[in-house]
């Protein structure tokens, strides 16, 4: 130690510049430090540190440029943003993903990591086309359709890292795709993973009008029924369909949402009539293997709750959107008046304490749904590595 | 008699108050003192919690002969700061990404600690972290070292740290067009 006339940062050992390289939160500045010597360059290629950057990346990803689509057959615009301000706008276009001569567009399904999924479909035709595209290096490859045909506008795609469980990276090596559509009163799963060639399926028989609830912790949910609520789940990883009953009579409900409760477990919420909130928790070992079964954790009266606040609003219903603050469910209340602009809520499940929201200058006409893209992760460094191995 | 028997009683109180006392004395390469709470020193220091533990701990000053004066003042000067920082509200509520994470942003004072050091005796204080076990300060130094590299070309950062370029031209080149998106086009 002592003084040191110039920073001798590669005197150090190679775990500690590792500590240094996986606090550089871009995969950007992953790659320019990677090549400045071959040192770094191996430390950086090692699988430990993928796996590693990967975990911390998760939780705070990059996002290098957002897709929306667009009406017709106008291929999806793209905004960059200021973590990729050195990269050139041609690097996030989609012109390399081919085109067709009858000029059918190409919409984006799901966009996770640096992939995007695309479809194109023709009704008419029977033509339809499904592609996992990497824009950053420009790559893509083309999803054979499962059999028989999913109609992909109306069904749920998601893009899933190959080995979720595990953790790591997705990649154009490493991706699922999972398509759910409701066919001949089934729920039908599909899932087709890189470097396959065939779809592996499952299905579940339920009554024509099921609705999606929405997904959180793995899983996929829906609804229905009329006197009692019927829940079918997917565990999007496994495949693997359950299917429970709300205790008690849901007759009423107006609407079934997820959220999370503190400890980050799934609530199912129901709206009833009377601004009734029925929270319903998992319980925990109960209905031993492969049965689950769920509980009424809690009954809560939105406009006693809501009895403190100053603007008197009569009407109250659950948003669509779920917030991400565990714990809580965020409800829309109207005037019964004139006005017709909701307020927005944060209703603490547990406290039941209410928090006004700021009111959105959104407008609501534009409901282009973003398609975040990352930086590639890990990124393709086998220039060199080999000779140092 | 009676002298050397007060004199005893006085060595014995004084081991005892010693046991008790609430600080250890570390003494730096060049021998320098320095007093550190021995209890941030026991939570902050793997090394320094198993030398307490051990009893291996002495009285006149333990000698820490890789750690220069100025990186140990530094360590000191960390723990002790340590000690009497609250912990922030954010901290408190979201115990769940705390418990977590791999790796917590460094408070507003501990990023104020090592704005406020020369590059040296930021590299010094990175090793004296090292070799003390001392997990969340080697955290925030080597963030501190991540930041002066955020957003740098190849170049830039081969010139702040003084890295040797070991690659050929065709590797260079190799590598920007694997990666050309990662590079400026001229």
């Amino acid at each position: 130690m002592g003084s040191h006339d110039v920073l001798l940062l590669l005197d150090l050992p190679d775990d500690i510049l590792e500590l240094i390289l996986l606090s550089l939160q871009s995969p950007l500045w992953i790659v320019w430090a990677a090549s400045t010597c071959k040192r770094w360059l191996r430390i950086i290629s090692t699988t430990g540190f993928t796996r590693r950057f990967c975990t911390i990346h998760r939780r705070r990803p990059v996002v290098a440029c957002t897709y929306y689509n667009r009406q017709g057959l106008l291929r999806p615009r793209f905004e960059t943003s200021p973590s990729a301000a050195t990269v050139a706008a041609r690097h996030f276009s989609l012109d390399f993903v081919p085109a067709h001569r009858n000029e059918c567009g190409w919409t984006i399904k799901d966009s996770r990591g640096s992939l995007l999924l695309l479809y194109s479909e023709e009704p008419k035709s029977w033509r339809r086309e499904l592609i996992v595209c990497e824009p950053l290096t420009r790559r893509h490859v083309v999803i054979p359709p499962p059999k028989p045909h999913v109609f992909y506008r109306s069904a749920i795609a998601v893009l899933l890292a190959a080995d979720d469980e595990q953790g790591g990276g997705i990649g154009m090596s490493s991706f699922r795709v999972l398509l759910c559509s409701e066919q001949d009163s089934h729920i039908r799963a599909c899932m087709f993973t890189s470097g396959s060639f065939y779809w592996r399926e499952k299905s579940i028989p339920t009554p024509p009008k099921i609705l999606p609830i929405g997904f959180a912790e793995g899983r996929r949910y829906w609804h229905f029924g009329g006197k009692t609520t019927t829940v079918v789940a997917l565990d999007q990883s496994t495949l693997k369909f359950s299917s429970f009953v709300l205790p008690g009579d849901n007759k009423d409900r107006r609407k079934v949402i997820l959220t999370i409760g503190r400890e980050g477990e799934v609530r199912i919420v129901v709206d009833g009539h009377g601004n009734m909130l029925k929270i319903f928790a998992r319980q925990k070992g109960a209905g031993g293997e492969g049965a689950e079964e769920w509980a009424l954790e809690k009954t809560i009266h939105v406009s006693a709750a809501m009895l403190g606040l100053p603007p008197q609003l009569k009407f109250f219903d659950l948003t669509w959107d779920q917030p991400e603050d565990a714990g809580m469910v965020q409800i829309r209340g109207y005037h019964g008046g004139a006005s017709k602009i909701p307020m927005r809520f944060h209703l603490d499940m547990e406290t039941m304490e209410v928090k006004c929201l700021p009111r959105r200058d959104v407008d609501y006409r534009i409901s282009a749904t973003a398609y975040p893209l990352e930086f590639p992760w890990p990124p393709r460094l086998r220039a060199c590595t080999y000779n140092n191995a | 008699m009676e002298v050397d028997k007060g004199k005893g009683e006085a060595e014995e109180t004084r081991k005892v108050a010693e046991a008790d006392r609430d600080t250890v004395t570390l003494k730096s390469s060049d021998g320098k003192l320095f007093e550190v709470s021995k209890e941030a020193a026991a939570r902050l220091s793997t090394v320094l919690a198993g030398m307490i533990a051990g009893g291996s701990i002495d009285d006149n000053g333990t000698d820490l002969k890789q750690i220069g004066s100025e990186a140990l003042e530094n360590v000191v000067d960390y723990c002790n700061k340590h000690a009497n920082s609250i912990p922030s509200a954010a901290l408190i509520s979201s115990s769940i990404s705390f418990n977590t994470a791999p790796f917590k942003e460094p408070e507003e004072w501990e990023r104020k600690f090592v704005d406020r050091l020369s590059h040296d005796a930021l590299f010094d204080l990175v090793e004296a972290a090292n070799f003390l076990g001392m997990e969340r300060l080697l955290d925030v130094t080597c963030h501190k070292i991540s930041e002066m590299m955020k957003g740098k070309s190849p170049d830039q950062i081969r010139e702040v740290f003084n890295i040797k370029n070991d690659y050929t031209k065709e590797e260079l080149e190799e590598i920007r067009q694997e990666l050309a998106w990662a590079f400026y086009d001229d």
